[in-house]
């Protein structure tokens, strides 16, 4: 073997290793939590669904417009959302953006008592018993969060809890570009 | 209590494997016997203290502290005791901890037996186990602690166990597995150090030999099990589904069994130094590789561990941190260690170096199959490599190991007779394609494939018969016969006539498989491939932890009452999950009756 064979090989073996390290580092930042689904960038799904604290109350798909919305899926079945909620209860205090609940699949003496143990932090809630408008917006269980625009239009959906860390990375932006008029 | 008591133990556990990765390497490195002799103690401590932890967190487990977020997640109390414990490893956090566990295991079985190895080799070999075991166990403390508390608001009860998890076949899969996937760090150890000392000889080969045949085969049972597990609880049908999750497996399944392979030609030979090497340390990197892959949250399938971008980049730089090392210390010291090897071309050696080369084809193509779309998604393009790939790329190597293993048992180390062999092997070649034709003509359907199968199938059954023959023509009597079998031969044809069974089994259940959907009420009868099934009845199911409806089945085959096959949909109460299950029942020759709903 020759003298310059014998420095290649080392080179181009470590060369190709840190070079595999590089791709899948950038491969780790992928999210995987973006469920793309064919709700995405089209309207809401049309609904009737009664509020959960007020049972007179019918809300609609038209209650989405003109503000953007942040649809959180939760029940007091699902310990994530216990873990969310803090966040949201932060979040409340945001104005400019409409927090609305969807309780999904649950009865309604739990979610009052989740409702009081952890306050309210909602504008309001969709009281979606049997998981029904759950199957319209295609949701695979809880925690999930849907941003929707002020067109009513579903721009993005997170599967699982959405944290501060979360909240900065993924929805400010997306949140910034909708105000942006996108 | 428990749970601080377990992180403690955890903790203690980290500082015990920093010691271990160096104090007996300094003390091998200075000559000072006062600290090689803390290996040993050293090492039962780790094991202990993470044995310790383990049963804290059964422990937890078993009296619903659903203050433990891993818990509260994972766990119910619904659910019966014995997936409780199970539940233990049923996700990421607490599956590591097992993992670590394991590999404490194999350490504590390294420090017993390996007693009577050279003390300073010893001491590296441990203190090599020690860095890596520093390396997982650190990763499990700092970013999936088992042992969070979700305080002060804690659920009241548990998400439940996964459904899908909730099974015998999984209370055993991922154990065995593990005891695989870490068992390769053994022999990964041993050449590490023996690449430190700049030697690697036969007598290394002997010590690792018996460790790598450990490991492969906890990975082989591992994998069918996981494969059993697919194939009845998921739905899957089939043999192997080239899910990413069974490639990260089959990865070092296949690089460990090229290990093996030439771990015997160093051992016999004293040859094949680099190829042994370089394969004792790249299958416990691709063990890790797959570890990465599946824990990283890179790849996503049915073990969707979550998805947290700190552990993948932990588990990345401590790959880099394993793998580049090792492979600085091979690119520079293995040199060193090389022989000219010296044998013809129809010789043992020479069908054992065929064996790595395809060995090693085969997993550069399932390698590629299953990186190839994570790369593609960096660039921007979402591309699935999936079965067809597979399915048309791995039987060529496959084909041609499957012709040479029919051989090369047959024949001597460095040269054979090739004359000697011509009749004998003519006629198992004929009686091969022979029967193989039959029985592909008593199937009904001629199908190339099968055909071919069945040959290679009966090829190799056939050789390793006639091995056997050969090597006891001296004794007399049956009984002789069997007696004078040594343990490696016994153990090479089982494994040899194991792959025989497999293939069959691939090749049949591939071609011959027969899945419809029909729509079905009470009473009625379908006929599907020559078997009758009559919907007798539906019935509602109540157990502690789920709800479901039970269909049964009476299946018979020309008017003749088999047997009754009774699928469940299960409705699971904590977690909302449903799950469907399928009774199955395999008939002769893997005709498998398959119903789901």
């Amino acid at each position: 073997m020759s003298e310059q064979s014998s420095i290649l090989k080392p080179v181009i073996s470590i060369a190709a290793f840190i070079g595999f390290l590089i791709l899948f580092y950038f491969l780790i930042g992928k999210d995987k939590t973006e469920l793309p689904s064919q709700f995405i960038n089209q309207p809401a799904p049309k609904f009737q669904v009664v509020d959960l604290l007020k049972e007179k109350l019918i809300h609609t798909e038209e209650d989405f417009i003109g503000k953007i919305t942040l649809l959180n899926v939760w029940a007091s079945w699902c310990p994530s959302c216990y873990a969310e909620h803090p966040f949201w209860r932060q979040y409340a205090k945001n104005k400019d953006i409409v927090l609305v609940g969807l309780n999904y699949r649950d009865t309604k003496k739990k979610a009052l008592k989740f409702i009081n143990q952890q306050g309210n932090s909602y504008q309001w809630i969709l009281f979606d018993k049997n998981g029904r408008l759950g199957i319209e917006f295609g949701v695979y269980g809880a925690p999930e969060t849907f941003i929707i625009d002020p067109q009513g239009i579903i721009r993005y959906r997170h599967v699982g809890v959405v944290t501060p860390e979360v909240y900065k990375t993924i929805f400010l932006p997306l949140i910034d570009k909708i105000k942006g008029g996108f | 209590m428990h749970a601080e008591f377990g992180n403690y133990l955890l903790v203690l556990a980290f500082i015990l494997s920093i010691c271990l990765s160096v104090f007996p390497l300094y003390g091998a490195f200075t000559k000072n016997m006062s600290l090689v002799y803390t290996t040993k103690p050293l090492v039962i401590l780790f094991f202990l203290s993470l044995l310790g932890s383990f049963i804290c967190l059964a422990y937890a487990f078993f009296i619903d502290d659903f203050t433990i977020a891993y818990v509260a997640q994972n766990s119910n109390s619904m659910l019966p005791d014995r997936f409780k414990i199970s539940a233990v490893w049923g996700a990421h956090e607490g599956s590591f901890l097992l993992w670590v566990l394991i590999l404490s295991g194999w350490m504590l079985a390294v420090s017993f037996i390996g007693q009577s190895l050279p003390k300073y080799s010893y001491a590296r070999i441990l203190s090599v186990l020690g860095m890596i075991a520093c390396g997982f166990v650190s990763f499990l403390l700092f970013t999936s602690n088992p042992f969070e508390r979700t305080l002060p608001f804690y659920p009241i009860d548990g998400s439940d166990l996964n459904p899908l998890l909730q099974d015998f076949g999984l209370i055993i899969h991922p154990p065995l597995l593990y005891m695989g996937y870490v068992g390769f760090a053994v022999s990964f150890a041993f050449a590490i150090t023996a690449l430190i000392e700049g030697e690697w000889n036969a007598t290394w080969a002997r010590w690792t030999r018996p460790w790598t045949i450990a490991a492969w085969s906890c990975l082989t049972i591992g994998i069918m099990l996981g494969s059993w597990w697919a194939y009845y609880e998921l739905g899957w049908g089939g043999w192997w589904m080239w899910d990413p999750s069974e490639n990260a497996s089959f990865l070092p399944w296949l690089s460990g069994t090229a290990l093996m392979h030439s771990l015997a030609v160093t051992d016999k030979r004293n040859s094949f130094k680099g190829w042994t090497l370089g394969l004792a340390l790249s299958t416990f990197s691709l063990s890790l590789l797959g570890t990465f892959l599946i824990r990283s949250g890179v790849l996503t399938s049915v073990h969707a561990f979550t998805n947290d971008p700190s552990r993948g980049r932990f588990i990345l730089f401590f790959l880099g941190i394993v793998v580049g090392s090792a492979l600085l210390l091979f690119l520079f010291r293995s040199s060193k260690v090389k022989t000219k090897a010296n044998f013809s071309e129809f010789s043992k050696d020479m069908f054992l170096l065929l064996n790595n080369v395809l060995f090693i084809s085969a997993t550069f193509i399932v390698l590629f199959g299953t990186l190839y779309p994570l790369f593609a998604e960096a660039f921007g393009k979402k591309i699935s490599v999936g079965a067809p790939y597979f399915n048309a790329i791995f039987p060529i190597p496959m084909v041609l190991l499957f012709m040479l293993l029919g051989v090369g048992p047959l024949l001597n180390w460095k040269k054979h007779d090739f004359n000697k062999l011509k009749i004998p092997m003519l006629k198992i070649f004929g009686l091969a394609t022979g029967l193989s034709l039959i029985a592909v003509w008593l199937m009904g359907t001629f199908y190339l494939w099968v055909f071919v199968g069945l040959a290679l199938a009966l090829w190799v059954a056939l050789g390793a018969f006639y091995n056997l023959t050969l090597i006891t023509r001296h004794k007399k009597t049956l009984r002789d016969k069997i007696s004078g079998l040594s343990r490696s031969v016994i153990g090479m044809t089982l494994a040899h006539l194991g792959i025989v069974i497999t293939l069959s089994g691939i090749v049949l259940t591939s071609y011959y498989s027969v899945e419809k959907d029909l729509r079905m009420a009470v009473g009625e009868s379908q006929d599907i491939a020559g078997f009758r099934f009559h919907m007798k009845r539906m019935e509602n199911i109540k157990k502690d932890n789920y709800r479901g409806s039970r269909v049964t089945f009476d299946v018979y085959k020309d008017g003749v009452f088999l047997k009754s096959m009774a699928p469940e949909k299960r409705f699971y109460i904590a977690g909302r999950q449903m799950d469907d299950r399928s009774r199955y029942r395999l008939d002769f020759i893997s005709r498998s009756i398959h119903s789901t709903w």
